[in-house]
């Protein structure tokens, strides 16, 4: 079920209505049933892969705790060889029969089936569980029912936040009322995640298609809009559905964790990844890198561990090599930045650079979004042949025009605007320019709360400008699916 | 604050913002000059022709390859029967255009299918809803997959109303189409009296065919399973079906000739009703067509349509 559709429309007030009205005793039940419902109406088949790794899971957490020695770690292996299975079969086995394939090493039928929605995420999640109770950071969950509902709990089941079990178990044992600033809040988060995927998301998809849907046919200028547009249409997608679990989560009382933190207004790449899909990289983190080693070994393994980190995590976004491309640039981009980290001291001081603050931190922004936005050419031409995604970066600053031919309507029209008109241009930029003003304010205060102080003529006549705005501007005509929800 | 108390104050929004929304929708002040111009009412005028047309009849259904590129004139005078053209647009879907005129097919008809590279099964609810809205009688031919998708498909409809109205409020500008014109294309009044989309004779064709968009993703399957049910209906009531590949400018053909072929051979492989010619008996110069790949212009049309009476003559005779 779609956060967009009209089936979670209906779904959400009934689920959330019926959790009020029923006792606390009563709510992990209906919860659950409405989760699998909600899974359900992508394909009900499905719902067996995660009840089998929920099994395996359980189990394994309880064996875990109450194991001793090296038993533990078998359990957790168990554990993490039913996860890693279950998401090698259905994500990677058509990779790797194209690619055994390709090197002429062996010819298989290629597998015939859709990949089950959210698996890469529930099966992290999943995992996580089962590492931190082999870890002791958390006590296995003897309850059934509620370890069922950690791994498939709606608003987070098919696109995270992909949660701790310290962060989400309490959470169902606490008892949660009915609380109107609170709901309101969840409700208002919820809207601007709508609003953000919706309306502006799905806005700027048009403007990307338009390039990467035809690549060969543009070179340089295009391109470049293209990519910038992109940039803002995959933050707005997934913050806008990470928005959207959260509030929905908050709504009923529960808290989640936060997903992205204004990542575009990053200074460097590595702090780019502790802004954005925070989960994942948290998870990556913990559960990969600093398990080789981390920071803890010689700078060379270092370096070899984060790129290595890096382009598995390219590698879960899909079976791919160009999301393998985009993830291990990024690792690149992180290595030769902490590399470089004295030159580039030493540089700011030479120039002077480092005096003035204001001006090092804009380049530090600006040079931090050109490398990402660059990056996400991959991430977005994940589907294109080696040759269309070639073409893109190589002709990323060709065909530049003069000075003349770029100050002309024509070539803004054809070039810049992508043939859109120019009020649809300035529509999306609008909108960036709206998001951004938002997040700025934001950083120290809370526009939800702010608005709940406003005299109720007032809120009332904000909920009804934004809701009228949601309909104007929204792009409803071609509903797109979360791009999150291919992975 | 209750949860009632809430429930309350959240209905009342809805009904706010949702019922200014239906408000327009009901009141919109556009609603009787698009009756007059809109395209999509043009069902009206081609409906009665098909109603009131005597059997047999030759009815030609396609999408605007058909519109633009046939003169039913030619097919009439040639054959000697009347010709409906009941071609309006692709978009409509191969399921909701066949439903459009199964049941005033009688015995002694033929119908000519040409449905375009793009043609889909189901089609776009949303314009079949804004037909609709002109033509009532339009909601017998469509069929919604559920419930949700029917709410869904009219609140799409509505927000695109309240959208639409409030712009041209905005513009403050009436456009008034006219055959005469040098720049209409699509408006109710732009076909004659035999169906033919006629306003683009006089419009200067655009200097070069953009490229189209066709899909090797994409098949034909569903929309030859229509076709195929179509036609086994018809033979019941011993009504004639062919189907004549759409016409496609050469420069694109060129570039998709590779996809065109496998829609061929599903067309060979899946297709239960007789197929006149190959898809290259309708492919012309660049030069005939007005302003996309399917779009004929007046003498590519009459060039197009020779061909079709070529093909259905050594099959009727």
């Amino acid at each position: 079920m779609l956060f967009n559709s009209i089936e979670f429309l209906l779904f959400f007030p009934i689920v959330t209505i019926i959790y009020f009205l029923l006792g606390h005793k009563n709510r992990w039940w209906w919860l659950l049933a409405a989760s699998c419902v909600f899974y359900m109406v992508f394909k009900p088949e499905y719902l067996l892969i995660l009840g089998f790794t929920i099994v395996i899971d359980y189990f394994a957490g309880i064996w875990i705790e109450n194991a001793i020695g090296k038993q533990k770690k078998w359990f957790l292996i168990i554990s993490l060889v039913a996860n890693i299975g279950v998401l090698a079969f259905f994500k990677y086995t058509n990779f790797a029969i194209v690619a055994l394939a390709q090197a002429n090493v062996a010819h298989f039928k290629l597998l015939d089936f859709i990949l089950p929605i959210g698996l890469s995420f529930h099966t992290f999640q999943a995992m996580s569980y089962t590492i931190e109770v082999y870890r002791g950071n958390h006590k296995a969950e003897k309850h059934f029912g509620l370890y069922a509902l950690y791994v498939m709990f709606y608003p987070q089941l098919v696109a995270g936040p992909i949660e701790r079990p310290q962060n989400v178990l309490h959470q169902f044992y606490e008892k949660k009322n009915f609380d109107y600033l609170r709901v309101t809040s969840g409700l208002k988060l919820m809207a601007w995640g709508l609003f953000k995927k919706v309306v502006i998301a799905d806005r700027l998809a048009l403007f990307a298609d338009k390039v990467y849907n035809s690549p060969m046919d543009y070179e340089g200028i295009p391109i470049i809009v293209a990519t910038f547009f992109f940039t803002f249409q995959i933050y707005c997608d997934f913050s806008g559905y990470s928005d959207i679990a959260l509030g929905t989560a908050e709504v009923m009382g529960f808290k989640l964790m936060k997903n992205f933190d204004r990542p575009y207004f990053s200074k460097s790449i590595s702090e780019f990844w502790r802004r954005w899909h925070i989960s994942l990289s948290t998870w990556f983190r913990d559960y990969l890198y600093i398990p080789l080693g981390g920071n803890r070994v010689g700078k060379p393994r270092q370096y070899f561990n984060q790129f290595f980190v890096f382009a598995i995590s390219g590698f879960w976004h899909g079976a791919n090599w160009n999301f393998i491309i985009w993830g291990a640039l990024h690792g690149f981009y992180l290595v030769f930045a902490r590399i470089t980290q004295k030159q580039r001291t030493a540089f700011n001081k030479i120039t002077g650079l480092e005096k003035v603050p204001f001006l090092l931190k804009t380049l530090q922004v600006i040079t931090t979004f050109s490398l990402v936005a660059f990056a996400w050419i991959f991430f977005r031409g994940n589907y294109l042949e080696q040759s269309q995604l070639f073409h893109l970066v190589s002709h990323l600053f060709s065909n530049f025009p003069t000075l003349k031919e770029f100050l002309t309507l024509n070539y803004f029209l054809q070039n810049i605007s992508l043939n859109f008109t120019l009020v649809e241009f300035l529509i999306a930029i609008g909108l960036i320019v709206f998001m951004e003003i938002i997040h700025y304010i934001q950083r120290d205060k809370s526009i939800r709360q702010l608005v709940s102080t406003y005299p109720m003529a007032a809120r009332w006549s904000l909920y009804f400008l934004f809701i009228m705005a949601f309909f104007i501007l929204g792009v409803f005509d071609k509903p797109a699916q979360f791009i999150y929800f291919q992975f | 604050m209750k949860i009632e108390q809430f429930l309350f104050k959240a209905l009342l929004l809805t009904c706010l913002t949702w019922g200014t929304v239906e408000i327009v929708f009901y009141f919109d002040p556009y609603k009787k000059h698009d009756l007059e111009y809109s395209y999509n009412a043009v069902i009206i005028d081609k409906y009665k022709r098909l109603k009131d047309t005597p059997s047999p009849k030759i009815v030609l259904i396609a999408g605007s390859n058909f519109a633009y590129g046939i003169n039913s004139k030619l097919i009439a005078d040639s054959l000697q029967k009347p010709v409906v053209n009941m071609a309006i647009h692709y978009d409509y879907g191969t399921k909701f255009m066949l439903n459009q005129i199964s049941s005033e097919l009688h015995k002694g008809d033929t119908v000519i299918m040409g449905f375009e590279y793009i043609i889909e099964c189901k089609g776009n609810k949303q314009e079949q809803l804004l037909m609709a809205r002109y033509f009532p009688k339009a909601k017998e031919w469509m069929k919604f997959d559920n419930f949700f998708e029917e709410i869904q498909v009219n609140g799409q409809l509505r927000i695109n109303t309240f959208k639409t109205v409030l712009e041209r409020l905005y513009k403050n500008t009436e456009v008034n189409y006219q055959i005469l014109d040098t720049t209409s294309v699509f408006f109710r009044g732009a076909i004659n009296e035999y169906g033919d989309l006629i306003s683009h004779y006089n419009n200067p064709p655009m200097k070069r065919i953009p490229r189209a968009i066709l899909s090797d993703k994409v098949s034909l399957k569903n929309a030859i399973n229509d076709m195929n049910m179509f036609y086994e209906v018809m033979k019941t009531k011993k009504v004639k079906v062919y189907y004549v590949y759409p016409t496609y400018s050469e420069s694109n053909y060129v570039l998709d000739k590779k996809i065109i072929d496998k829609f061929q051979l599903e067309c060979d492989k899946y297709a239960q009703f007789p197929i006149l010619g190959k898809p290259t008996d309708f492919v012309f110069a660049d030069s005939l067509y007005h302003d996309m790949a399917y779009h004929l212009t007046q003498k590519g049309g009459e060039i197009r349509t020779q061909k079709i009476i070529y093909l259905l003559s050594r099959k009727i005779y």
